[in-house]
């Protein structure tokens, strides 16, 4: 295998390096987030989700991506109609603080929408790199955001708007990414501004949420901030928090606070960095991937990783208004670890795959492919050198 | 945006970046502006301090007889919201393992089912389902898994009286402030006496205040409650109970408003009972007696009664005091052994009788001829008494009652008031002094409570030594106190051995296997206002064996209202009853006595 200054290979690196490292910090969280005497068990089930989460990017990494692109669709579909099911049928679902989001199974419950995080990149990649002539077409792109309107829907209702307005700026972002006009990133935002205030209009909390946050100090970010205080520069060690059993959610999506609260400004400093380490990481594996699909992908794993990273840092530290979003890979929780494992795996797997050899009357003959793709390698014939 | 740009990706990336921006400024501007005492207050937030409560300690009688414990019963409340909502979404749903839990719940807890289905569906975070269960269903209610349930129960201590009858104004109450709350107030008797006590040592219990999330708080440090040691007394539940019943029998006789009574050993001051009719039961719950009492508005109000010990309220004594003037007499060498005191006149006034003027007199069955102390007693001469008081003189009449300290609280319970006697300048103003000694003599303007009274006879059963009375075994005075010689306690011992033989007396009960004394006392009750006799009090004051006396007994009877009123008729018998069946239960006379009601 060719390694040059070009090659995916070195960035793919650093990014696994930093993705090591935040899995560590995950642990060691989940270990001191834990209520006192119980750091082994809540150790020993994040250690489970993340093995588990290690399979599946192996396996992930192991499975051509053709196939994954082929079987995207039919799972897509799939998730949707159970997400459509536990909508019309309770019994499917756990309700849990106002939401059913949850299906249980075995005595595991996991949640299906944390799925269209994984299979919803996979089909977009696949459906932009096909054809690049597309993202120019505002045809094409209304379906396709027809198509994400009709798998959002079952989502939006459970109500998660969060996810859905993730999933929207991936999309958005991913398309800019994949040679979309920046002109028609003009529509995404009335678009984005749309959809918050039909959910605001459909959900009370959602305004209350962002009220709240304007007006007063909520209680779970107060919480939040006296935690990260009493850290401070050094921390208060591990296992030693004093506000950490009184932060809502302080296991999941404020495991930040936690971790600041115990390993000071070094261990949130630390998560930070990571996280800023793999996403750059990720950018320039996607830039650098031989092909136009497994770029795409790549790119767009990136932003969904590092965006709930952002955004979640910044909803623990109080620079935006509160949103429930896990810290990838650290916060508890085994749905969002399956899913991103499985969509970085894929995602690495299609950025350092080999283009196949090519009929040479196909590569010879310049296409409109080339044209419409100037930056990213598509799956057309070979960029001269 | 020209096709070729090549920043595409970073300007795409920028507002991420500027997100991350974002918050790693507030990260370092929240450890910069950090509040100086937040780990203070942060820690005391936190750190969550259970006290947890010692069971009072358990009053026992001189038997060992339990008189008061604590008995832990728990209560069933709802205190778990998230489980709360999830079982009411179960039967909401008709969840059929849900409903069965919660119906078997139910019926341990002796809940209607539906009410406590109706408790779930309720929506409140809290809320108190039984207040009290015992400790076997406390047990079966932790072996079907209460948490699962938003169910917790609570611990708590009930304080119990089982042997209360006769003693519950001794040993007063134990009750929870406000009602219903964890609080307990001790109120009355030697539960307020000795509440701190008998309280013990709380143990403490720290932990980490943490959410339901977490379970239960880990002890981060714990302190066990130390009981505090068994309060063991003097008194004897036996001897209450049997006097209780004597003074139910007078209550039924005479109807007076109440009465009371005494009975103290004889030998050491040791309390045996000192109860009072009406009394009640110290349980929550249970009926008071009330009396319809007029208001200061005129109007008749239902009040609780029972709660006051008038053994230990002082009272006007009567005749019940000449033995302690006339001993004091003898052993001073005021009065001669066999000096008679002339009783002839039957009326006694200062300076000889005048015409309208206020006299002291006997009563008609008080021999007119001269009397030899002993016989001024037995007959209980008023007269006598007076002309001995106005020999002895205000100072030495002051001494003979300090001597038996009948001014001083026992200071036995709470509450308790000292004895009067007339104010200084009715001793020592020449006009006033020469009625108020002869008045003080027969024991006028005189009050001492019964308990002391008993205290003060217990001198002349002991060969002139004054025994304290007392009633729990930590707290005994040291030794007894001469306040007469051997010779004249003997003397008046004899005396009123003669007031209980006196063969005219023949309603105080009397028998040849016992020789008891006694002295009788009657007193006015005067309408402080209009200074018109509105009742009677009756007193007795009785003991025995009289060879080797082992019990005094004091019996009052507040307004008599069946015609009688002296006190040797209608205390008397009631004293003697309540001697005879003490001792018996003392085994100096056959037990089944002590057991079987006396003939009357």
């Amino acid at each position: 295998m060719l390694r040059t200054a070009t090659s995916p290979w070195r960035p793919a690196c650093w990014m696994l390096g930093s993705l090591g490292l935040l899995l560590l910090l995950g642990l060691a969280a989940a270990a001191t987030a834990a209520p006192p005497g119980q750091a082994w068990q809540s150790l020993g089930l994040h250690a489970l989700h993340l093995g588990l989460g290690l399979a599946v990017f192996l396996a992930a990494l192991s499975v051509p991506v053709e196939r994954v692109r082929q079987c995207a669709p039919g799972a897509l579909l799939a998730v949707w109609m159970l997400l459509a099911g536990m909508l019309l049928d309770g019994r499917l679902s756990v309700s849990a603080f106002g939401a059913s989001r949850w299906v249980s199974v075995a005595g595991f419950h996991f949640q299906p929408s944390a799925f269209l995080q994984f299979l919803w990149p996979v089909a977009l990649a696949s459906w932009a790199a096909r054809d690049p002539l597309r993202l120019r077409s505002p045809r094409a792109l209304l379906r396709l955001f027809l198509v994400f309107a009709f798998l959002a829907a079952p989502v939006l209702l459970q109500p998660d708007l969060g996810s859905v307005l993730i999933l929207f700026g991936v999309t958005g972002i991913t398309l800019v990414f994949a040679g979309a006009p920046l002109a028609y990133l003009r529509w995404l935002a009335p678009a984005a501004v749309g959809i918050a205030a039909l959910a605001s209009l459909l959900f009370d909390h959602v305004v209350q949420r962002v009220v709240g946050f304007l007006r007063d100090e909520p209680y779970q970010l107060r919480m939040a901030w006296e935690a990260l205080q009493l850290g401070g520069l050094t921390g208060r060690g591990p296992g030693r928090g004093l506000v950490k059993g009184y932060i809502p959610e302080g296991d999941t999506d404020f495991i930040l606070a936690v971790l600041g609260e115990e390993w000071g400004l070094p261990g949130t400093l630390a998560v930070w960095i990571l996280f800023l380490v793999f996403t750059c990481a990720a950018v320039q594996v996607a830039r650098r991937a031989p092909r136009r699909y497994g770029a795409i992908l790549m790119a767009s794993a990136a932003v969904m990783i590092s965006v709930q990273a952002a955004i979640n840092m910044a909803v623990v530290t109080g620079a935006v208004p509160p949103k429930g979003l896990p810290l990838p890979f650290i916060s508890r929780g085994g749905s969002a670890v399956l899913a991103l494992s499985a969509l970085l795996g894929v995602a690495l797997r299609a950025a350092l795959e080999e283009r196949r050899p090519r009929p040479v009357l196909e590569a010879a003959a310049p296409g409109p492919r080339l044209r419409s793709w100037p930056l990213l390698p598509s799956e057309g014939p070979p960029r001269p050198a | 945006m020209s096709r070729s740009e090549p920043l595409r990706p970073a300007w795409l990336l920028l507002p991420l970046g500027l997100l991350y921006l974002a918050s790693l400024g507030r990260m370092v501007w929240l450890v910069a502006t950090r509040p100086g005492d937040l780990e203070d207050r942060a820690r005391d937030g936190a750190l969550q301090v259970e006290v947890l409560e010692a069971p009072r300690a358990p009053i026992l009688d001189r038997n060992g007889e339990v008189l008061a414990l604590d008995r832990l019963r728990y209560r069933l409340v709802l205190d778990g919201p998230e489980a709360r909502i999830r079982v009411a979404r179960a039967l909401a749903a008709g969840d059929r393992e849900t409903r069965s839990r919660v119906e078997a719940v139910a019926r341990i807890a002796g809940l209607e089912p539906s009410a406590l289905e109706e408790a779930y569906r309720s929506g409140a975070s809290f809320r108190l389902l039984q207040a009290s269960l015992p400790a076997v269903r406390a047990e079966e209610l932790r072996a079907r898994g209460l948490a699962a349930l938003g169910l917790r129960l609570e611990g708590w201590y009930e304080r119990l009286w089982p042997a209360h009858r006769g003693l519950a104004q001794v040993l007063g109450q134990v009750r929870a402030a406000p009602p219903g709350s964890r609080e307990r107030v001790a109120s009355g008797g030697l539960e307020a006496h000795f509440d701190a006590r008998l309280q013990g040592r709380p143990g403490l219990r720290m932990a980490l205040d943490l959410p339901d999330r977490f379970g239960p708080p880990p002890a981060l440090e714990e302190q066990p409650p130390r009981p505090a040691w068994p309060l063991r007394t003097s008194l004897d539940a036996g001897i209450a109970a049997l006097a209780r019943e004597e003074l139910a029998v007078l209550m039924a006789e005479h109807e007076p408003e109440w009465a009371c009574a005494v009975v103290l050993d004889a030998r050491s001051g040791a309390l045996r009972a000192a109860l009072t009719l009406p009394d009640f039961d110290p349980h929550p719950g249970r009926r008071l007696v009330t009396r319809r009492v007029a208001g200061p508005d005129g109007e008749e109000r239902e009040v609780p009664v029972g709660f006051v010990n008038h053994a230990f309220s002082p009272i006007e004594i009567g005749s019940t005091c000449k033995p302690l003037i006339l001993s004091r007499a003898l052993d001073e060498g005021v009065l001669g052994w066999r000096e008679p005191l002339d009783a002839s006149a039957g009326a006694w006034t200062a300076g000889g009788r005048r015409r309208g003027e206020k006299a002291i007199e006997d009563v008609p069955s008080v021999p007119r001829r001269a009397l030899s102390p002993d016989e001024v007693l037995i007959h209980s001469s008023n007269v006598c008494m007076a002309q001995l008081a106005m020999r002895m003189g205000g100072e030495r009449l002051r001494r003979a009652l300090d001597a038996f300290r009948v001014f001083e609280p026992t200071g036995l319970l709470p509450g308790e008031r000292a004895g009067r006697g007339p104010g200084r300048r009715y001793w020592e103003n020449p006009r006033q002094a020469i009625w108020t000694w002869p008045s003080v003599a027969i024991g006028y303007q005189l009050e001492i409570s019964p308990v002391r009274l008993a205290a003060a006879y217990t001198a002349f059963l002991d060969g002139g030594r004054l025994h304290e009375p007392w009633i729990v075994e930590e707290d005994v005075p040291e030794g007894s106190v001469r306040v007469l010689g051997e010779e004249a306690a003997d003397y008046v011992r004899e005396a009123l051995v003669g007031v209980v033989e006196h063969p005219p007396r023949t309603w105080l009960p009397r028998s040849p296997d016992l020789r008891w004394g006694g002295k009788s006392g009657t007193t006015r009750i005067l309408d402080p206002q209009t200074r018109e006799v509105t009742g009677h009090r009756s007193l007795f004051v009785a003991f025995g064996p009289a060879e080797e006396p082992a019990l005094v007994v004091v019996v009052v009877a507040s307004r008599p209202s069946r015609g009688r009123y002296l006190g040797s008729q209608v205390a008397g018998p009631v004293a003697g009853r309540i001697l005879r069946r003490a001792l018996a239960w003392e085994g100096v006379l056959p037990r089944s006595e002590a057991l079987a009601a006396l003939p009357r």
